[in-house]
């Protein structure tokens, strides 16, 4: 079965690759609000940090861990031309390293690599819910001036503290949580949150190559798919159909 | 949204060799976890214990990453050490980790022993008082944390969503008070969450799964970050 979906996600995402410039990709209001802060932050001389939660390589949320990491360089690629630094926090020490090597692509791509430290990406051990975590974001966006807080990955109950934090200092928030309880939270403290798969295709909004195109337009082409399945399904269960 | 035109880019052997080796080791993993029925039974088993290797040398990797992140830890409290007051935070938390860190190398070396048993007792209370104590009342307070960000919400925009939200909250809430509402609220509370919230959740859950095969074909073709420049 998952060498089927597989093989349907490759053919999509090559043909919808290929047929790119044909395709218009439908609008994400987070993306959109996404752009305008990280322009506010560069223009204002504010930082931005970008928690990847407790998303971990090691575990079922490995390539949810490397959507995140590369919203994380989308952002950094943005705003790593300012003078305050880009910094990221996450809770798995694995990604720890993968978080490094996009702050440093980043900052590479500017020219800037003598302005990279590896401290930039920070580890916080966590429990069953991340808050030394959110309380790192919390001094991240005090202590250097931190204008905008990108949450994108794993999170809990903890996205409520963060999210509190950047209200009651008004900062700017764009949350995210691949939980239902951090999702609910995200959904009630931020008029444009990511939702769920959003995630997933960052790059087709921030750096539409083909490719991300293609792979965006895939992962539409896929729900509509289980949509119908599911409906198809349905309406045969009460028609009485044995399945 | 239309798609950018790219320079071309040059071809590195280091990063053709990086992405040919993930490609095959992610192929050999899939099918060692996933055993093809029309494979030979003896290739299934030699994929199977390969990967299960594989999978055993990625935990061992982890176990030394923990390492590393300690350290980063220490490098990046220390810098801030300097900073008063917020570095009294980070004097806080290093002062915590190597007393944690001392307890635990005590009691693992005999030295320190808290009753007759040889169980870490002194490291699990630190951890029950500091942690699970914190992280339930957390747990406790998401529901209000939601109907206050929900109240704000509707202060800035009233809108149906919003509106709806809100009102699922207080009903859920209100359903588990014993207060007031009776059977009539608990059993809407108990519809509500089996039914929409339900719904909702596997919703995401589907969502985030047809993500993650996307990102999950980028990575076997080759065509993640990791891969380019």
């Amino acid at each position: 079965m998952i060498y089927a979906i597989l093989l349907i996600a490759l053919l999509l995402t090559v043909i919808s690759a290929v047929r790119a410039r044909t395709i218009a990709l439908r609008v994400v209001p987070a993306y959109r609000s996404l752009q305008g802060a990280l322009s506010a932050a560069v223009e204002s001389g504010r930082s931005v940090h970008v928690s990847l939660g407790s998303s971990a390589l090691l575990d079922q949320s490995a390539l949810t861990a490397m959507a995140s990491a590369e919203l994380l360089y989308q952002a950094a690629a943005r705003t790593s031309g300012g003078d305050l630094p880009v910094t990221a926090s996450l809770t798995d020490p694995v990604v720890l390293g993968v978080a490094q090597d996009r702050l440093r692509r980043a900052y590479a791509l500017r020219n800037r690599l003598d302005a990279f430290k590896p401290t930039f990406a920070r580890w916080y051990p966590s429990g069953e819910a991340a808050l030394a975590l959110a309380a790192g974001v919390g001094m991240a966006l005090l202590d250097e001036e931190g204008g905008l807080a990108v949450l994108c990955g794993r999170f809990g109950a903890e996205l409520a503290l963060i999210a509190e934090t950047t209200v009651r200092y008004d900062r700017d928030l764009l949350p995210h949580s691949t939980q239902i309880e951090g999702q609910a939270i995200a959904y009630a403290t931020s008029p444009t949150p990511l939702l769920g798969e959003e995630l997933f295709v960052s790059a087709a909004y921030l750096e539409p190559t083909p490719l991300h195109i293609g792979s965006a337009a895939t992962q539409d082409a896929l729900r509509y798919l289980v949509v119908i399945f599911l409906i198809a399904f349905a309406v045969l269960i009460f028609l009485g159909v044995n399945l | 949204m239309s798609a950018s035109p790219q320079p071309r880019r040059r071809l590195r052997l280091g990063a053709a060799l990086l992405a040919a080796l993930t490609i095959a080791i992610a192929l050999v993993t899939l099918l060692g976890l996933e055993p093809v029925a029309s494979l030979p039974p003896a290739l299934n088993q030699t994929l199977n214990a390969f990967s299960q290797l594989l999978v055993q040398l990625v935990a061992v990797i982890g176990a030394l990453a923990l390492l590393i992140g300690v350290s980063n830890l220490v490098r990046f409290h220390a810098a801030q050490l300097r900073k008063f007051p917020r570095g009294l935070y980070s004097l806080i938390l290093l002062l915590s980790l190597f007393g944690v860190l001392i307890v635990r190398a005590l009691e693992r070396g005999g030295v320190l022993r808290v009753g007759a048993d040889e169980t870490p007792a002194l490291s699990l209370l630190l951890l029950d008082v500091a942690q699970v104590a914190v992280e339930s009342a957390l747990t406790g307070l998401i529901f209000f944390a939601l109907v206050y960000a929900a109240v704000r919400l509707m202060r800035q925009a009233v809108t149906l969503w919003n509106a709806l939200f809100l009102a699922a909250l207080v009903i859920v809430l209100l359903g588990f008070s014993p207060l007031g509402g009776g059977e009539a609220l608990s059993a809407l509370r108990e519809w509500l969450l089996s039914v929409p919230v339900n719904a909702g959740t596997r919703g995401l859950l589907i969502g985030v799964a047809l993500g993650i095969v996307v990102v999950g074909v980028r990575v076997l073709i080759g065509r993640d970050r990791t891969f380019r420049e």
